[in-house]
């Protein structure tokens, strides 16, 4: 049932050297640097998205990423759905309007699998790049590398995934959109949304808390997928698999690494949800299909490889 | 040693990297990260993994030799295993000859992302 959670509304991540994340994320992915802050951090679009930003990066001594925030419809459904993330018993704290830059006040809370969410209502609205907002073109010009368009969800991976699984349903209002169940129906992955994507964001039983699988970027179409792959040759950007095709949500999609290990993905179409949509199930027996569906089989990358 | 590294530094360098757990031995040019250099050698012995710094699967001990490196997750490699010579392979960059060997990852949980998870398991059979 939706309870006033809208989208991802932005991800910040723990890069080593700023100047090479930049030019990954803005140079290569093509995002949009549309700010920094005193805190060295770099605030970064896609081209698409009406908000000010939806990636921050932080120069840090590790890689990851330090949350995932997503945006409500109003601040009252941020107060209310504070009131129940306490009742829940999670871990709550509010962070002053102004921490991030054009963005309104923050709920940050913790999860069984170790991660730092967010919920917010209010953040600077810029629009959409190099567009009118009457009478806009199709694209701007003017867009570099792969021309993403948008932060589209982060796989996540942690013990305990049906704790924060829950948490996003019961409280948070996410659907689940798919799955991954074992012999014995213990579900090892789970993919969640909160629209009609589908998945807003994915877990994936782990036992190291708190680890960052990718951070997702949508294209058009597959050719673009193809066309991002040539510039990650180009650049010599350090590949882990593609351009193939997930069984999960069929999207189309390239998985690389940017400069401080931190996997990225673009990819291109995937299956739609509505709420009275069974959870599509993948048995585990079949999970390298699931998983890379040309291949047909996991790499060990896959599972071990996290930030 | 152990300077962050300038932008290419001697191209044409190579040198001699031995791993002791695969008994591999290959050239490696000094201008790419030992890792690279392995894989590019189509050398075994030390995990691929992110090739960035940040996901520690290719952690090794350097036990002979001198190398240039960059900026490593600490998560993986603290500041006393660094005096120790235990650093990633993708972030550094040899000097002279090097022996090296993999190393274990420090992690609370026996889980080592080299050995299998819960899910790995069920991919398997
Ligand atoms: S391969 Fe990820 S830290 Fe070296
Ligand atoms: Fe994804």
């Amino acid at each position: 049932m939706k309870k006033g959670v809208m989208r991802p509304g932005h991800i910040q991540l723990r890069v080593l050297d700023m100047d090479e994340a930049v030019s990954h994320y803005r140079d290569l992915l093509g995002l949009i640097e549309v700010d920094r802050d005193d805190q060295g951090r770099v605030y970064l679009k896609g081209w698409t998205e009406v908000d000010k930003f939806s990636v921050v990066l932080r120069e840090a001594d590790s890689a990851g990423m330090d949350f995932v925030s997503y945006k409500c419809l109003n601040e009252g459904v941020v107060d209310s759905l504070k009131q129940e993330l306490i009742e829940y018993g999670c871990n709550v704290e509010e962070i002053p309007e102004g921490e991030l830059k054009g963005c309104g006040r923050r709920v940050r809370f913790d999860s069984p699998t170790g991660h730092q969410f967010e919920i917010f209502a209010t953040k600077e609205q810029t629009g959409k790049w190099g567009l009118t907002q009457k009478n806009p073109e199709a694209w701007p010009r003017g867009l570099t590398g792969m021309k993403a368009t948008r932060f589209d969800h982060c796989l996540l991976y942690g013990p305990n995934i049906a704790g924060t699984i829950d948490l996003f349903r019961e409280v948070l209002g996410f659907d689940l959109a798919e799955q991954v169940l074992d012999d014995e129906g213990t579900r090892l992955a789970g993919f969640l949304t909160v629209s009609m994507k589908a998945h807003d964001v994915a877990f994936i039983e782990h036992p190291e808390p708190g680890k960052l699988h990718h951070a997702s970027f949508f294209l058009e179409t597959w050719e673009d997928v193809l066309r991002a792959a040539d510039l990650i040759s180009m650049t010599d950007t350090s590949i882990d698999i593609g351009p193939t095709r997930h069984g999960l949500t069929h999207g189309k999609t390239i998985y690389f690494f940017d400069p401080s290990g931190n996997r990225s993905e673009v990819f291109a179409g995937g299956d739609y949800h509505y709420p009275d949509h069974e959870p599509v199930t993948w048995g585990a027996d079949t999970l390298g299909k699931a998983i890379f569906y040309h291949d047909r089989v996991l790499n060990d990358r896959f599972l071990t490889v996290l930030t | 040693m152990k300077q962050p590294i300038n932008a290419t530094p001697y191209p044409q360098d190579t040198h001699r990297i031995h791993i002791l757990d695969s008994e591999a031995v290959f050239e490696a040019r000094a201008d790419l990260n030992l890792l690279v250099a392995m894989e590019k050698a189509r050398a075994q012995g030390i995990g691929i993994g992110c090739r960035g710094g940040g996901c520690g699967k290719c952690r090794i001990r350097v036990l002979k030799g001198e190398y240039d490196s960059k900026r490593m997750s600490r998560a993986w490699v603290s500041e006393a295993d660094e005096a120790e010579g235990i650093v990633l392979a993708c972030r550094i960059f040899p000097r002279s000859e090097l022996v090296v060997e993999s190393e274990m990852l420090p992690l609370a949980e026996p889980y080592q992302p080299r050995s299998s998870s819960k899910l790995q398991s069920a991919a398997i059979k």
